[in-house]
């Protein structure tokens, strides 16, 4: 008996110097992973001959980076069929001339006057880290914690105000938290819609803006869209 | 009589092509042009022609792939075809319980990966990602500025120190692509701005200048423009990790091996995947 737990013991001593030795190569998995896609690629050479000249996707859609968010995971997309921006709550900042903001601005610049996208999707989602330090946030900025992170998210700052003013206080946590990522994506909606190029194609029916918020909790996925009508002028 | 066939084959070919807002103007002002020369120069005529037939050739080629793209990506309505794949995903969710409801609580990627938001770059199409795998940052290029604290750039600085310094991935990895149209506009921008054509997209790509430098550098002059393309878009893959590295808390990650950087790029027209580590290593002091 003592021997077997002996051999026990010296076994699990042998497989811990292995695993330091020889560390789990993390590219294993996306080596595996690329060997199907090639596959797949080789087989749909039409496509592929195709999207190497150039892409004409529908498609812009703006998403949360968080890990469990993927849009083309979620919505069975293909690749060609969506021009994806990624940013920490999916936020788009106003139209300015000052602004250093230009990730975003750059990317819907090129989607909807180069691409001729026909659809914007801003993708906001449950639990949402960057909307709950966003929430947390005191105005005084006595609790920061980051160099960039609150800079970031305090672009939705109205939306925070908005929440806070449409639920009750003693709702529990989470239906501020929801009220508030959904507003955060109408105000990304609208800081979208303070882009000339933007706005024009809107107002002429070429292009879509739609708000969604995915839930990851229930599997559900909503979605509205944004409508902007200047009525006819009437004399007074 | 050619000339003006021609002229109206351009004309109709171009139309599809026009941008929404002012390509128009441009290209009235040069056909005037071509007009007034050849009134003066007559004999040039043949020649012209010449080009325009080359010309519209080129243009119809170019219609006939937009067609062909657009016909070989899904027909279905835009919306509808969202609508069938989320109902692919719902079925998934159902019945992988266990994942989503751990999911639900938090996130714990391993990889952050900064890859381009041109269509045919989607990293967990390409690599297989599942969700919850990796904490992903998209936009033109795949571009990470330098840590700076004027710098109002804060969207891809935000994402990196959350990605560190909160779900403490272990890799980052930055993703080039073949045939990047933020590269290429990099490469074609003039140094001192004359040919500027757009209100935020030259300003954001200026970020990989000195990859353009390096690039023009590295290719000879009479290499095809694809080499230098390919080139410039590895070169600037280079300097967003080196503006990785400009970050204390990616530097610090790093130094202590609990986070390593990578390089990629993804060639879609020979279906190719290369990558590459950073490796930085500060020796011990040595005395002289």
């Amino acid at each position: 008996m003592e021997s077997v737990d002996n051999m026990q013991e010296k076994l699990e001593e042998l497989s811990l110097e292995a695993n330091v030795a020889c560390p789990v190569d993390p590219f294993e998995k996306m080596r595996k992973a690329f060997e199907e896609f090639k596959a797949y690629f080789k087989k749909e050479k039409e496509l592929f001959d195709a999207l190497a000249q150039s892409q004409h996707p529908k498609w812009m859609i703006i998403a949360c980076s968080d890990s469990r968010v993927d849009p083309a995971l979620v919505l069975g997309l293909e690749l060609g069929e969506a021009f994806i921006l990624r940013n920490i709550a999916s936020l788009i900042p106003p139209h300015s001339k000052q602004s250093g903001h230009k990730s975003g601005a750059s990317a819907i610049e090129y989607a909807v006057e180069h691409l001729k996208v026909e659809h914007i999707m801003i993708v906001g989602h449950s639990r949402c880290g960057g909307i709950k330090a966003l929430l947390e946030m005191k105005e005084d900025g006595s609790n920061r914690f980051s160099e960039y992170i609150e800079d970031w998210i305090q672009i939705a700052q109205p939306a925070s105000e908005i929440a806070k003013a449409k639920v009750p206080h003693d709702s529990p946590f989470e239906e501020l938290w929801t009220c508030c990522v959904k507003e955060s994506v109408n105000l990304s909606l609208r800081n979208c819609m303070s882009y000339p190029f933007v706005k024009i194609p809107m107002e002429k029916g070429l292009l879509t803006l739609h708000g969604a918020y995915f839930d990851f909790v229930n599997g559900a996925f909503d979605v509205w869209k944004l409508k902007c009508k200047i009525d006819e002028h009437q004399s007074l | 009589m050619e000339w003006i066939i021609c002229r109206s084959v351009a004309i109709g070919n171009c139309a599809s092509r026009m941008g929404r807002f002012g390509n128009e103007n441009a290209y009235e002002t040069a056909i005037d042009s071509l007009d007034n020369l050849l009134k003066n120069c007559p004999e040039l005529k043949e020649k012209a022609g010449k080009k325009i037939e080359e010309l519209v050739k080129e243009l119809s080629l170019e219609a006939k792939v937009e067609h062909d793209v657009k016909a070989v990506v899904s027909q279905l309505d835009p919306v509808e075809k969202i609508r069938k794949g989320f109902q692919e995903f719902k079925a998934h969710f159902k019945k992988e319980q266990t994942l989503f409801k751990a999911l639900a609580e938090s996130q714990h990627p391993k990889w952050m990966i900064i890859a381009c938001s041109d269509s045919r770059v989607d990293p967990a199409l390409v690599l297989g990602l599942g969700l919850g795998e990796a904490f992903i940052v998209r936009n033109i290029a795949s571009l990470v500025p330098p840590h700076s604290k004027e710098s109002g750039h804060s969207s891809g600085a935000s994402a990196i120190e959350y990605a560190v310094l909160h779900l403490k991935v272990e890799h980052i990895m930055i993703v080039g692509h073949s045939r990047c149209g933020g590269i290429k506009a990099l490469l074609g921008m003039k140094e001192d701005g004359s040919n500027r054509f757009s209100e935020y997209i030259e300003d954001w790509i200026a970020i990989a200048n000195n990859a353009s430098k390096t690039a023009k550098a590295k290719c000879s002059h009479d290499s095809p423009f694809e080499d230098q393309w390919t080139c410039c878009v590895k070169e600037s893959v280079n300097v967003s990790l080196w503006n990785c590295m400009s970050y204390p808390f990616v530097k610090e990650a790093v130094q202590q091996k609990k986070l390593a950087l990578h390089g990629a790029y993804f060639d879609f027209v020979n279906g190719d995947f290369q990558r590459w580590a950073l490796n930085y290593r500060v020796d011990e002091p040595e005395s002289l």
